[in-house]
């Protein structure tokens, strides 16, 4: 299966020129070239993505017209939507392949169901229905837009999620400036770094760590623990810095899904920096009507809202123990932090503020990272095994065998030259990451910054790895 | 510390001590104690 991910060059060529003939034609032409852009790179992907992506966006456009009319339409709309994710992540699964040919054409029903980006345009759908129903959006938005708002190319991937009225609006936006280009450019070559580099750096010593755990002492285990949530920031973030400049580059603000957020003082806060556009849609779509509903119960509400909130969110990744676990974690931390406010911010007034923060930091990580392995892992077995050896013999016996080896991977051979450089990139990054950011979202074109990140993705980039990026799979 | 929670449960004392019921949409658009204030005149006219 063919995949224009955004780390192929064939991907660039066809950005290249989707960007070249936006860029020179007239506005009223832009969306309709942009929905046949993304469709050419849905289709490219499998047809069967595409045929999936325009049944759902057309039933779902032509119902919208009758949504606020009749309740039961919008339940049945929601309820097909809803559906669709959880065939997705069924069948993503399972690999139960059932092939039909239509003339030369040969179709798999298993790809109409894990069509390319579902899980994130049905979300969008539910979003777009939800507005209309509840009558803070009329539905007189023209097909091709709506086409637009749902297979826009830089998002379909995986995000971010955009709500209608962040990015309907933008479609009738009429010019495409120098500044665009500029900025875009400058936001795929941050997410390149951060994919090829830091992110595709780490995969080898997280796979060697999580897959052939049974011999690591806890030490190993925990640093692979925090190598992994490292990887997945970089990976995810990298995907987005690339999402939101290719957008960009075509004129268009997409939602930032990461502010920094392994700097974060609790997990609440984490939860503001983190995947913020998937969880900013759960917020508004699940936990403030259900926390409204329930207001005269006080915190139990939000205990209860806390809790759905996040096993859909778990249930939305994966249908799985796995993911049901993870999201466990996460209502087990948060709930402990609503019932503990005042006594938290009472200690925060007596004891040092820098050491309050960083050890604050240092527990939120830790609390990230051990829900991260439930996230990682093969099945619960494995994850409990994983968590048992991270308290079991902490110190390892061999050093070279029992940690340089599994964290030095290059290739088959130890290599602590590529673990150096990765360990080395990482914290710089992660230390300056604030300064890189927003440099890289000025509007001024610097020779020097793009030849230095280049010349940095050339020399230390991971090339012909093979990995995808991780949240593809949802 | 103010947060989603906290407007909530204000909003719930609120109801309870006008006798009044919020809609969800009119909490949602609650941008400044102005805002509620306005809210609470129209409702408690209305009774």
């Amino acid at each position: 299966m063919q995949c224009m991910t955004f780390i192929s060059p064939l991907f660039f060529l066809f950005l290249l020129i989707i960007v070249f003939f936006n860029y020179y034609s007239p506005s009223p032409f832009r969306p309709v070239l942009l929905v046949v852009a993304s469709f050419i790179f849905i289709g490219f992907y499998n047809l069967e993505s595409l045929i999936t992506l325009v049944i759902l966006t057309l039933f779902n456009f032509y119902s919208a017209k009758q949504v606020a009319n009749y309740r039961i339409l919008y339940i049945s709309i929601l309820v097909l939507n809803v559906s669709t994710i959880i065939l997705f992540n069924f069948f993503s699964v399972t690999s139960n392949v059932i092939g039909f040919s239509v003339s030369n054409l040969h179709f798999s029903l298993y790809n109409f169901f894990i069509a390319l980006g579902l899980s994130y345009y049905s979300l969008q759908n539910i979003a777009y229905i939800t507005e209309v129903r509840f009558k803070r959006l009329q539905p007189e938005t023209p097909l091709s837009n709506y086409f637009l708002y749902s297979s826009f190319f830089p998002k379909a991937i995986s995000g971010p999620v955009m709500l209608p009225n962040e990015f309907l609006p933008q479609i009738e936006k009429t010019a495409v400036t120098s500044s665009d280009l500029i900025i875009g450019f400058k936001r795929i070559l941050l997410g390149l770094f951060k994919k090829m580099v830091i992110a595709d750096r780490l995969v080898a010593a997280v796979g060697s760590i999580f897959d052939f755990n049974s011999d690591y002492a806890g030490m190993t285990t925990i640093v692979g623990a925090y190598l992994f949530t490292i990887q997945m920031y970089f990976d995810f973030s990298g995907y987005t810095d690339m999402a939101l400049g290719a957008a960009k580059m075509l004129g268009y603000d997409l939602k930032d899904n990461f502010d920094t957020p392994l700097r974060s003082t609790s997990i609440s806060e984490f939860w503001r920096r983190w995947h913020i556009s998937l969880i900013a849609f759960f917020t508004k779509y699940i936990y403030y009507p259900l926390v409204f509903k329930l207001r005269e119960y006080k915190k139990i509400a939000a205990l209860v809202g806390i809790a759905l909130t996040f096993i859909v969110s778990g249930l939305w990744h994966r249908i799985g123990l796995t993911f049901f676990c993870w999201a466990m974690c996460h209502v087990f931390y948060l709930s402990f932090e609503l019932l503990t406010k005042r006594f938290r911010i009472k200690l925060s007034e007596q004891i040092n503020k820098t050491f309050y923060k960083l050890f604050s930091v240092f527990i939120v990580f830790n609390l990230v990272c051990f829900s991260n392995i439930f996230f990682r892992a093969h099945s619960v077995s494995h994850a409990f095994h994983l968590i048992k050896n991270s308290f079991t013999r902490f110190i390892p016996s061999d050093w070279l065998s029992g940690f340089i080896a599994p964290l030095a991977v290059g290739g088959h051979q130890i290599d602590e030259f590529n673990f150096f450089i990765s360990i080395m990139m990482t914290l710089l990054v992660l230390l300056f990451e604030k300064g890189i950011n927003s440099f890289s979202k000025k509007p001024v074109f610097n020779i020097t910054y793009s030849v230095v990140v280049l010349l940095l993705i050339m020399i230390f980039g991971v090339f012909n790895s093979g990995t995808r990026f991780i949240y593809m799979q949802f | 510390m103010w947060d989603s929670l906290t407007h909530l449960q204000l909003i719930a004392e609120i109801e309870s001590e006008f006798k009044i019921k919020f809609t969800f949409e009119e909490v949602m658009m609650f941008n400044s104690v102005a805002d509620i204030l306005s809210t609470i005149e129209k409702k408690t006219e209305s009774k």
